[in-house]
């Protein structure tokens, strides 16, 4: 396998300069991230004057206790914080779960089985990609509501697509991964469903973690979906956005900033756990055209 | 005799294995496309079609539902009206579109060049600048805005440096910056978006080519635009007709930053708020469907075209 470990070259001055320039606007970016972060967690210890007039300065009694406030008075129609963080859970995990599985599971019979329909399908997830659809969120939202799974687990169901980024990823890999090991599977007497569980899956692990921990970052993130099809069951996203609406108004800013710290502290650990496997195992190789 | 029984008999069970393995076979794959064909038909399919329908219907005083082209009028109709909101989404729409272009193209490649070039620190920044794909926009818009509020130090340097006035509802509260200010949001965040994918389609770059460049005494910007972006196009190309497929949909944070206020308006917001704010109404419904069919309709082709373009011109290379 060949490595990506590069020696430094020594730079001629022009290209130094470039480098130097291009160091400070990239450290410059950075630490924004940091500091903007950093602020957030301080301004969670801060009172609500302290962050009406001077949000920025360092707060001249640090309230850890804040941290703990969020848990009972943190309240979003009737909907308390840690409820909030298992409907996060839930959606989440659940979500992430039925998409990963089915994109898989797609991925997989249409790279490696020719059955009637298969070309079509694979033709059809690419298509959908490439066509922009603009106007179909007031159907989807008819449709859910119609369907009674709004503000319910049942909601997960709109999880099943198994299409899209996902699909494409886990078709890419299941291609690249000889039919060798199954036929071998075949030979010994195993079915479709033991090739398929105990050769074909536990090989894709690598990048299915790496997807899993990628949509689970991106619907514990969502704010738009619950919005509209879990109002009775916030979300910390959802829930952060309408306390927001009314904290500054109610004198909670520094619940709100708490909170808002909270929040993030699964994805954040999420992503320092798996950052290598992020980089590494979604793109080896980037995308083709 | 019995040699030939025994020899039908081995066919026949043969025979059954065979058909029970290709039962099997069609079971496992109907299993693995059933979920999502049936969420392809429901949520896809049915969901675009009934969007089509709703485009041309609109429920009378009396509930009744009629078929009409008003949606489509009522569209065209806002161009005339002073106080719309609709030139004023479709021009900021554009200019969500190019600054989220630019710098998911054009930053993050120079980004993710340098850093595939092995900065120091390079693997701290890769972590980093990674941040703001994780979080949650909830979060960043909240942290943004106090950064850049009225008393943040954003506005204290800006006013020191350059004394720039310190707007008195901040600049997301001001009609004249809310749209930068949201767009200097777009760039703050999006400023190593699509790293990952170029760190992935740099690192394929197999080192001989880039050897060889430098053997032939080729300097570092004619290595990044004649050697590396001819050999990364075909991510490129990708991401230029991805981002064209969202171009009426690019919006800002809009709805977390300014709430749609002091001219921030985009057409994916108009339509969100269209949807939630009504809560079940019915004719705001149909008008943003009929909304999103005009702009599908006028997107469409420029996407296939811009991919028959970029395939036609830009040939992939092998390596």
């Amino acid at each position: 396998m060949r490595t990506n470990v590069k020696k430094r070259i020594k730079k001629t001055p022009g290209q130094a300069v470039v480098f130097a320039i291009a160091f400070v606007i990239i450290a410059f970016f950075s630490l924004s991230y940091v500091y903007t972060l950093a602020w957030g967690f301080i301004a969670g210890l801060n009172t609500n004057d302290g962050l009406i007039l001077k949000p920025f300065d360092f707060p001249e009694k640090l309230l850890f206790v804040n941290y703990v406030n969020i848990f009972s008075e943190f309240v979003i129609g009737g909907v308390n914080f840690g409820m909030m963080t298992l409907n996060s859970l839930w959606l989440t995990l659940g979500g992430a779960f039925l998409e990963v599985a089915c994109a898989t599971g797609l991925g997989y019979v249409t790279s490696k089985y020719r059955f009637r329909g298969s070309k079509l399908i694979h033709f059809v997830a690419l298509l959908i990609m490439m066509i922009p659809i603009y106007g179909n969120m007031p159907a989807r939202y008819r449709l859910v509501y119609q369907l009674g799974i709004n503000d319910s687990v049942a909601y997960l169901i709109t999880y099943t697509s198994g299409i899209g980024f996902n699909y494409l990823m886990a078709y890419s890999f299941f291609k690249s991964v000889s039919w060798t090991y199954a036929e071998a599977g075949f030979i010994d007497g195993a079915n479709d469903f033991v090739v398929f569980f105990r050769i074909m899956l536990p090989q894709a692990m690598g990048p299915i973690s790496a997807l899993f921990v990628i949509q689970c970052i991106g619907i514990w993130n969502d704010y738009q979906n619950p919005l509209l099809y879990l109002r009775n069951m916030p979300t910390l996203a959802t829930g952060l956005y309408l306390f927001g609406n009314e904290a500054n108004a109610a004198g909670h800013l520094e619940l709100l900033m708490a909170g808002t710290m909270v929040s993030i502290i699964p994805i954040l650990v999420l992503y320092f756990i798996f950052n290598k496997a992020l980089l590494n195992e979604t793109v080896a190789g980037g995308i083709k055209g | 005799m019995i040699e030939g029984q025994i020899a039908e008999a081995g066919n026949k069970r043969l025979f059954l294995k065979k058909k029970k393995q290709n039962f099997i076979r069609s079971l496992f794959i109907f299993c693995m496309i059933v979920l999502p064909l049936l969420n392809f038909l429901v949520f896809y399919l049915y969901v675009n079609f009934n969007s089509f329908f709703m485009a041309f219907q609109m429920q009378t005083g009396k509930g009744e539902m009629r078929w009409t082209l008003d949606n489509f009028r009522f569209f065209f109709d806002e161009f005339r009206y002073a106080d719309s909101v609709l030139p004023e989404s479709i021009a900021n729409t554009m200019i969500t579109f190019a600054v989220n272009l630019f710098t998911a193209l054009v930053t993050s490649f120079l980004i993710s060049y340098f850093l595939y070039k092995k900065m120091r620190l390079s693997w701290l920044f890769k972590i980093l600048l990674f941040l703001p794909a994780i979080i949650s926009p909830v979060v960043l818009t909240r942290l943004f805005s106090s950064v850049i509020g009225v008393r943040g130090p954003v506005m204290d340097i800006l006013h020191i440096l350059f004394g720039m006035e310190i707007p008195s509802g901040g600049w997301l509260g001001d009609d004249r910056y809310a749209m930068m200010a949201i767009m200097f949001y777009c760039v703050w965040t999006g400023v190593a978006g699509n790293m990952i994918l170029f760190n992935g389609a740099l690192g394929r770059i197999p080192e001989e080519v880039i050897e060889a460049a430098k053997l032939d005494g080729v300097n570092w910007y004619k290595e990044l635009l004649i050697i590396i972006l001819p050999l990364i196009w075909p991510t490129m190309t990708t991401l230029i007709i991805m981002a064209t497929v969202n171009m009426f949909g690019a919006s800002g944070p809009v709805l977390l930053l300014t709430g749609g206020e002091n001219g921030t308006n985009t057409i994916s917001y108009q339509i969100f708020i269209k949807v939630y704010n009504t809560k079940g109404a019915v004719n705001p419904q149909n008008e943003a469907a009929a909304w999103g069919m005009i702009f599908s309709v006028i997107c469409i082709p420029i996407v296939f075209t811009l991919r028959y373009f970029l395939n036609k011109h830009f040939s992939e290379i092998e390596y």
